[in-house]
């Protein structure tokens, strides 16, 4: 990881475009210097599809195109955070002092998403996301009143790889978003009345999607807001392929794929 | 021989007696059951979801306590994978007793001890939930 952050900022230096999953561009911080930062800038999130079925996800463009438009306005339209506790933002500087100062913040954002087939782990960077599509997952899981439920999906939150069984993707393409809304620092909903939120996860997936976990995603893609004062970023490594490859042998994940297809 | 009018009070007298012990017994045992009531019912659960709300409610702390994936905000500050590595009574300590102190200067302390002492038990509780599974395996269906 530490090689991977260096080699990062080897790349900036040189001026060569960023990548990964997160790119940032044009970052500016607007401080109305009533207590309100608005952040704005251009995003493009890459979410990269390896598609591990044995019979082929045949579906798998269409399926791609529906699920990067809802990534994509699913982000877009900001978000309000609540009061936050930071250091003071000097608009002259464009630095952060050391001087702690409450604000507000809006996060407005230009989101762009675009999903990405890719056949092999030689095309997936160390910062990259990825979205595996596998035949069948035979992890079970217990709900908060003690019901068990068998998975579509399944997800390492906070940057993690996450995977979809591609026949449950083809019925509903919203799981595949769900997924990856997990990759992106977001919990599952379990409380009834909550059936019609995207992170629903007992039986059904709803699609819609707060203010607060919108603001949530937000802060996970902008994770340090001092970031925000160089213009332009590129989210850190997770060891992306590593990862993936200890999420789908890890038995208790019970994934169940063409491992010929997994080189 | 005794009186009939004698042995009609005594019998009365004893039946009031039966009856005040049953009506006593009655009353003492709801008032157990109430008691063991009181333990039993604890409406507060656990959710990650409920977790997120709060910290976010909290004035966000992941601003400064950054994911363990990334280099930490500063040297003094724990990420949240270390916060989480932590037991609950250790990071409910630091939260609510003595990691804090001295760390909010004056501006924006009163807001911050605002914010702590308006949560409940409940919502303290899912905090600390929700950072104990920065720990576990992180795993979401």
């Amino acid at each position: 990881m530490f090689l991977e952050n260096f080699e990062r900022e080897i790349l900036a230096s040189q001026t060569k475009p960023l990548s990964g999953g997160i790119v940032a561009s044009n970052l500016k911080i607007n401080d109305n210097r009533t207590g309100l930062l608005t952040l704005t800038g251009d995003i493009l999130i890459t979410l990269k599809v390896l598609d591990l079925t044995t019979l082929g996800a045949f579906r798998i463009q269409s399926l791609m195109k529906s699920s990067e438009q809802t990534i994509m306005n699913k982000l877009r339209g900001g978000a309000d955070s609540d009061q936050i506790i930071f250091y003071e933002y000097s608009s002259v500087k464009n630095t952060f002092t050391n001087k702690q100062r409450t604000y507000s913040l809006k996060y407005n954002f230009n989101y762009t998403a675009k999903l990405i087939q890719i056949n092999s782990l030689s095309q997936l960077a160390g910062n990259d996301f990825v979205l595996a599509l596998v035949d069948g997952i035979g992890h079970r899981f217990t709900d908060m009143y003690g019901r068990k439920y068998v998975s579509g999906g399944l997800a390492k939150k906070n940057g993690g790889p996450a995977a979809v069984i591609y026949k449950e993707w083809e019925k509903n393409y919203l799981i595949g978003v769900h997924e990856f809304f997990h990759t992106l620092g977001l919990p599952d909903l379990e409380e009834s009345g909550m059936e019609n939120r995207l992170m629903y996860h007992l039986g059904r997936v709803g699609s819609n999607i707060t203010n607060n976990e919108k603001a949530a995603m937000n802060k996970f893609i902008m994770y340090d807001l001092r970031d925000m004062t160089k213009g332009s970023y590129s989210n850190p490594g997770y060891n992306t392929a590593n990862q993936l490859r200890t999420f789908l042998n890890d038995k208790s994940n019970g994934f169940i794929y063409n491992k010929a297809k997994f080189r | 021989m005794i009186n009939p009018m004698v042995l009609y009070t005594i019998k009365r007298n004893l039946g009031s007696i039966i009856i005040g012990c049953c009506l006593l017994a009655c009353n003492n045992s709801h008032h157990t059951n109430e008691k063991v009531l009181a333990v039993k019912i604890d409406s507060c659960q656990l959710s990650l979801s409920f977790g997120d709300a709060v910290m976010a409610k909290m004035g966000e702390c992941r601003y400064c306590h950054l994911r363990g994936d990334v280099p930490r905000f500063e040297e003094n500050v724990p990420t949240l994978t270390e916060l989480a590595a932590m037991d609950s009574l250790k990071i409910s300590n630091f939260i609510f007793i003595g990691g804090h102190s001295g760390m909010y200067k004056e501006s924006s302390s009163p807001l911050f001890k605002r914010k702590l002492d308006s949560l409940d038990d409940c919502e303290k509780r899912n905090l600390i939930h929700f950072i104990k599974d920065y720990k576990r395996s992180q795993i979401a269906n």
